[in-house]
């Protein structure tokens, strides 16, 4: 009796732990996946896409990274462009740099999967580094990333270090230094 | 024997999000938000975190950072989480028509934007300690506030420690713009909002004129120049928000090149905001009142 009693108890369990994980699952899947909506939102209209398409999943050659990086270099906010920005969105990491380092990712990933164009890598943090116009966080980034590509490839980097603002230096040691690019 | 059997079983059929968190996310939070932010919670349960930097340890007085210290720290500054649709000024009502504060005269300083609107604007709400305004509205009219929060009836606004935070659709909609190749309940998407959360939970701190660690303006020659979006401390909610998502950036297994990428932005975004002059001290951060 004893026994049974405990067949019948851990069945229920089983049974009611069972259909509640079956219905969460059916609310997940309720939830569409994301491309440019949010949950229940509508776009936000007054805000046009300035980001350029993922490059290709098959390895790029010199010349279309080249092309690549320098449409990312034309798509990096300036200073100038946060003038217009309202003062709520402000409080948080603003789109305008948001979209900059969904760019930037791409320029990483790129880099990550073909090391072998470093070189031109280098060439393009340099450029996005010492740009003025661009907000210290970019270039900060930027320097860290350039930092870390150098020393992978064997390059000082410091002269290159030496032309940059102290704030941007600074800021850019916020990001640990890649331990597989540590010397 | 039995009884505890069915206590067993009864807890089975009640939703996992309803036990252990102290944080609560009231009725009014859409399901899909909740859901959402639900599991953000649960994910700084088991979150695993290395190399904290010393300043972190410093700002939660501790001298070991792990996920459950995390999580307490955020429990002790939030307890509520409302809905875009909550409408604070009809929620807010005089719990106690006289109410004794401390540091009555010691008031923060708040300093004059000269940028308050800009351009075309559709901004949504991300997240805003609502709490800490409507403490800070009792104090200064020298009555106790109150916010009538739904599920939860009248909450005693007797200290920014009670702890109340809005949240909107912004803080799901933006990260999904933002981070737009991550499945909806990526891990880099979760460690985003959970460091607007700490950013958030820091604003409960703080006392006279630290109350609330309201923001400062920034100076001439940041991008920000002239937006109240700076802190004029080296422990307010941008040093905060900053550290948080450093550590779990850098600690996450799971992110991809181009989600660390963003996400390292994020938090030099932060960490730019933190006013470096020879003036910025660290500010008195213990709470005001007691909930």
């Amino acid at each position: 009796m004893k026994k049974t009693g405990w067949i019948i108890f851990l069945s229920v369990v089983v049974i009611v732990f069972w259909r509640y994980e079956s219905k969460k699952m059916k609310r997940l899947s309720f939830v569409p996946i994301l491309k440019q909506i949010g949950i229940g939102s509508a776009p936000m209209k007054d805000r046009p896409e300035t980001t350029q398409p993922s490059p290709p999943d098959r390895p790029l050659d010199e010349s279309e990274f080249q092309n690549f990086a320098y449409r990312t270099l034309n798509l990096l906010p300036k200073k100038s462009e946060f003038k217009e920005l309202n003062a709520e969105q402000v409080h948080e990491m603003p789109d305008l740099l948001w979209r900059a380092g969904i760019e930037l990712g791409k320029i990483a990933k790129i880099l990550h999967d073909q090391p072998a164009l470093a070189h031109r890598g280098l060439a393009f943090y340099e450029a996005c580094a010492g740009e003025a116009e661009y907000p210290t966080p970019v270039r900060a980034l930027c320097v860290a990333n350039y930092r870390d590509l150098s020393a992978r490839s064997k390059v000082s980097s410091e002269d290159f270090m030496r032309t940059l603002p102290v704030d941007v230096r600074v800021l850019s040691n916020r990001i640990p230094q890649d331990s597989s690019a540590k010397r | 024997m039995w009884v505890f059997l069915f206590l067993a079983l009864i807890t089975t059929l009640v939703p996992n999000d309803t036990f252990a968190r102290s944080i609560r996310i009231t009725s009014n939070v859409p399901r899909n938000q909740k859901l959402l932010l639900s599991r953000d919670l649960q994910l700084l349960k088991t979150l695993s975190v290395e190399n904290p930097d010393s300043k972190l340890l410093e700002i939660m007085h501790t001298d070991a950072v792990d996920s459950g210290k995390l999580e307490g720290w955020l429990e002790d500054r939030v307890q509520y989480v409302v809905g875009e649709s909550f409408k604070f000024n009809e929620a807010l009502f005089i719990a106690e028509p006289s109410y004794s504060y401390e540091n009555l005269n010691d008031v923060p300083v708040f300093e004059k934007a000269t940028k308050h609107t800009g351009g075309n604007s559709s901004a949504k709400v991300i997240m805003s300690n609502i709490g800490v305004s409507a403490y800070f509205k009792g104090k200064e009219q020298h009555t106790l506030s109150g916010l009538k929060i739904p599920g939860v009836d009248d909450v005693r606004m007797t200290s920014p420690r009670v702890g109340v935070v809005q949240i909107g659709e912004g803080l799901f909609y933006l990260f999904e713009k933002r981070l737009p190749k991550s499945p909806q309940d990526s891990m880099a998407k979760s460690l985003a909002r959970l460091s607007t959360l700490f950013h958030e939970a820091r604003h409960s701190d703080g006392h006279g004129k630290s109350l609330g660690f309201f923001h400062a303006v920034c100076p001439e020659g940041h991008h920000l120049a002239g937006y109240s979006a700076c802190d004029r401390n080296l422990n307010g909610p941008y040093t905060v928000g900053a550290l948080v998502q450093q550590l779990m950036t850098e600690s996450c297994d799971t992110c991809s090149v181009e989600e660390k990428e963003v996400l390292r932005l994020n938090y030099l975004d932060s960490f730019g905001r933190v006013i470096q002059e020879t003036s910025s001290v660290d500010w008195d951060d213990r709470p005001e009142g007691s909930r």
